[in-house]
C-alpha cells in the first residue's frame, strides 16, 4: 500500500501543477483584465478614468508582470512585492470586483453550501441505496420497473428545469416562495438558532433539486453492479450450499457493488463547494457557485483563479481518498488488467 | 528452494520516486515559507516519502529465499515465516491508472507479529507467490476472493 500511496501522491503534483497553469492561462486569455474593462465602463458613463490610474492599479497588483511571473506569484513559489504571497501561503488573493480578500468572499458563503452539499449527498445516499438494493434484487418486477421509471425521469431533467418547475408550482399552488436558503430577516445575520432553524426547512427544496440526477444515477450505478455481481459463480455456489440470502447478498456482492459509492467521493469534495452554480442562481442560494460565476463573468482573475484551484485541488483530493479506498477494499485485477512482473 | 531479489532497475525507478517527492515536499517547505497548515501537509508526506526512500534502501540489500519449511529474508533486519506459522496471506492487485492497467501486485504475508510483503516487481514473483499460497493451502489458511481472483491471473487463467 506505501507504494501506492507514494505513486498516486507523485501523479497528483504534476496534475495539480497543470490545472494551476490550464486555470490560469484560460483566466487570461480573454483580451485585457479585470481594470481595463473597469475603467472602459468608467469612460462611458462619462466618469474619470485615466491612463495613468490605470497603470498605477495595473502596476499595484502585479499585472504589468509577465504572465508566468503572474503566475510564479500566485502560486506562492516567486516573491511578489511583498515577499511569498500565494496560494501556498494560504493568500488566495485579492477581489477586485469586490475590493475585499477573495478569502473572505468565499469563507462567507462557505458554509451554507457545506450545509447545503452535505445534505445531498445524504439525501443521495439514503434514497439510492436501499432503491439500488431492491431493484437489482427484484429485477424486471413491477416495483424495478417503476423505479427504473423514475430514474430515468431523474436522469434527463436538468436540475436547473426541475427549480424553475419547482418555483412555478409552489408559487401558482401554495402561494409561497420557495428561493433562497433562509427567511428574509436573518440575511447577513450573525448565526442563532432562529435563522439555523429558518435554513433547515429552506434546505429541502434544494436538496431535492440538486439531488434528484446524482440519486437516479446511483440507483442506475448500483443496480447494474449489484445485478453483475449477483450473476457470478461464487454466488450461485453459495446459494447452492444453503446460504440465507439476505446474509450472502450482504456479505460478498453488496461490497463489491458498493464501488461507485466510494468512487463518488472523488466527485464529492469539489461538489461541497462548488453548490451547483446554476441551480444556486435560479434558486437565489447565497452559496458559492453565483459568486464563482461572478468573478467568471467580470474577469476577477484572483477570486476565480483562487475558487477553481481550490475546486481543482478538492477533486484531486477526492480521487486520492476514492482510489486509496477502492485499492484497500476491492484488490482484484480485473479481467482487461495486466501484471507487471 | 528458490531466491528471490528486487532488480536494479526496478530500485533505481523507486529511488528517483523518493528522491523527487522529497524535492516536491522539502524544497517549498526551505525555500517558499508557505502557510503553517501548508508546512506540516507537506512535511507529512515528505516523511511518507522518506519512508518510502528507506524501504527502498531496504530492499536493495534484501534477499528472499523459499524452501520447503518456510520463508526467510536476508539483510539488516533478516526475518523468517515458517509455513505452520502462517496466520494470513494476501495476493493484492494496484493500479494507479483509470483503466487499471499497468498495475503491479503485492503478496502479504502474516504470522502473528511478523509480517512480510512483496511487490510483484521481485524477481521470479510467480513462482514466490505460488510457493506461499500453496503453503498456505495446505496449512488451511482461507484465502479471500480477491487473492484467489488474483491468483488465478498470475497463473494466467480467467479469474471468477
Amino acid at each position: 500500500m506505501l507504494t501506492y500511496t507514494i505513486r498516486r501522491v507523485l501523479i497528483m503534483v504534476p496534475t495539480l501543477l497543470v490545472i494551476s497553469a490550464l486555470v490560469f492561462i484560460i483566466i487570461q486569455l480573454p483580451p485585457g483584465d479585470f481594470l481595463e474593462t473597469q475603467m472602459a465602463e468608467l469612460q462611458a458613463q462619462g466618469e474619470g478614468g485615466n491612463a495613468e490610474k490605470l497603470e498605477f492599479l495595473r502596476k499595484q497588483y502585479g499585472l504589468d508582470r509577465p504572465m508566468i511571473e503572474q503566475y510564479a506569484i500566485w502560486l506562492g513559489v516567486w516573491p511578489g512585492e511583498t515577499g511569498f504571497a500565494g496560494l501556498l501561503q494560504g493568500n488566495l488573493g485579492y477581489s477586485f470586483e469586490f475590493n475585499e480578500p477573495v478569502a473572505k468572499i468565499v469563507g462567507e458563503a462557505m458554509w451554507l453550501t457545506i450545509v447545503v452539499s452535505v445534505a445531498t449527498i445524504i439525501f443521495t445516499w439514503v434514497v439510492s441505496f436501499p432503491i439500488g438494493i431492491y431493484s437489482a434484487t427484484h429485477q424486471y418486477s413491477a416495483g424495478d420497473y417503476t423505479l427504473t421509471l423514475v430514474g430515468f425521469l431523474g436522469l434527463a431533467t436538468p436540475n436547473f428545469l426541475l427549480a424553475l418547475v419547482l418555483l412555478y408550482l409552489s408559487n401558482v399552488y401554495l402561494g409561497i416562495s420557495i428561493g433562497g436558503l433562509m427567511d428574509q430577516q436573518y440575511m447577513d445575520q450573525p448565526f442563532s438558532w432562529g435563522k439555523a432553524w429558518s435554513v433547515l426547512a429552506h434546505l429541502w427544496v434544494p436538496v431535492i433539486v440538486i439531488g434528484t440526477s446524482g440519486t437516479a444515477g446511483m440507483i442506475r450505478r448500483l443496480r447494474a453492479n449489484l445485478l453483475d455481481e449477483l450473476q457470478k459463480q461464487y454466488v450461485t455456489t453459495a446459494r447452492a450450499k444453503g446460504l440465507h440470502p439476505r446474509k450472502l447478498l450482504w456479505k460478498y456482492p453488496l461490497r463489491m457493488a458498493l464501488n461507485p459509492f466510494i468512487s463518488d467521493i472523488g466527485s464529492l469534495l469539489p461538489e461541497v463547494i462548488s453548490g451547483a452554480v446554476i441551480v444556486s442562481v435560479v434558486l437565489s442560494l447565497p452559496t458559492t457557485g453565483p459568486v464563482l460565476l461572478r468573478a467568471l463573468q467580470t474577469q476577477d482573475q484572483y477570486l476565480a483563479g483562487s475558487f477553481l484551484m481550490l475546486l481543482a485541488l478538492l477533486t484531486v483530493i477526492g480521487m486520492f481518498i476514492s482510489d486509496l479506498a477502492l485499492a484497500a477494499l476491492d484488490p482484484r485485477i480485473r479481467l482487461t488488467g495486466g501484471t507487471q512482473r | 528452494m528458490s531466491r528471490h531479489g528486487y532488480p536494479p532497475r526496478v530500485l533505481a525507478l523507486d529511488y528517483v520516486r523518493a528522491t523527487t517527492g522529497l524535492i516536491l515536499t522539502v524544497g517549498p517547505i526551505m525555500l517558499a515559507e508557505p502557510l503553517e497548515i501548508i508546512q506540516y501537509i507537506l512535511g507529512g508526506v515528505a516523511v511518507l516519502f522518506a519512508a518510502f526512500g528507506l524501504r527502498t534502501l531496504l530492499r536493495h540489500v534484501t534477499r528472499v529465499e523459499v524452501g520447503e519449511s518456510g520463508i526467510r529474508t536476508e539483510g539488516p533486519f533478516p526475518r523468517t515465516v515458517a509455513w505452520r506459522d502462517m496466520t494470513e496471506v494476501d495476493l493484492r492487485y494496484y493500479s494507479t491508472r483509470r483503466d487499471r492497467e499497468r498495475g503491479w501486485m503485492q503478496l502479504r504475508i502474516d504470522a502473528g507479529a511478523v509480517r512480510l510483503a512483496f511487490d510483484s516487481t521481485i524477481s521470479n514473483f510467480a513462482q514466490l507467490a505460488e510457493s506461499v499460497l500453496a503453503a498456505a493451502e495446505r496449512r488451511g489458511l482461507a484465502l479471500g476472493a480477491a487473492t484467489l481472483s488474483n491468483r488465478a491471473t498470475l497463473q494466467g487463467r480467467q479469474p471468477s
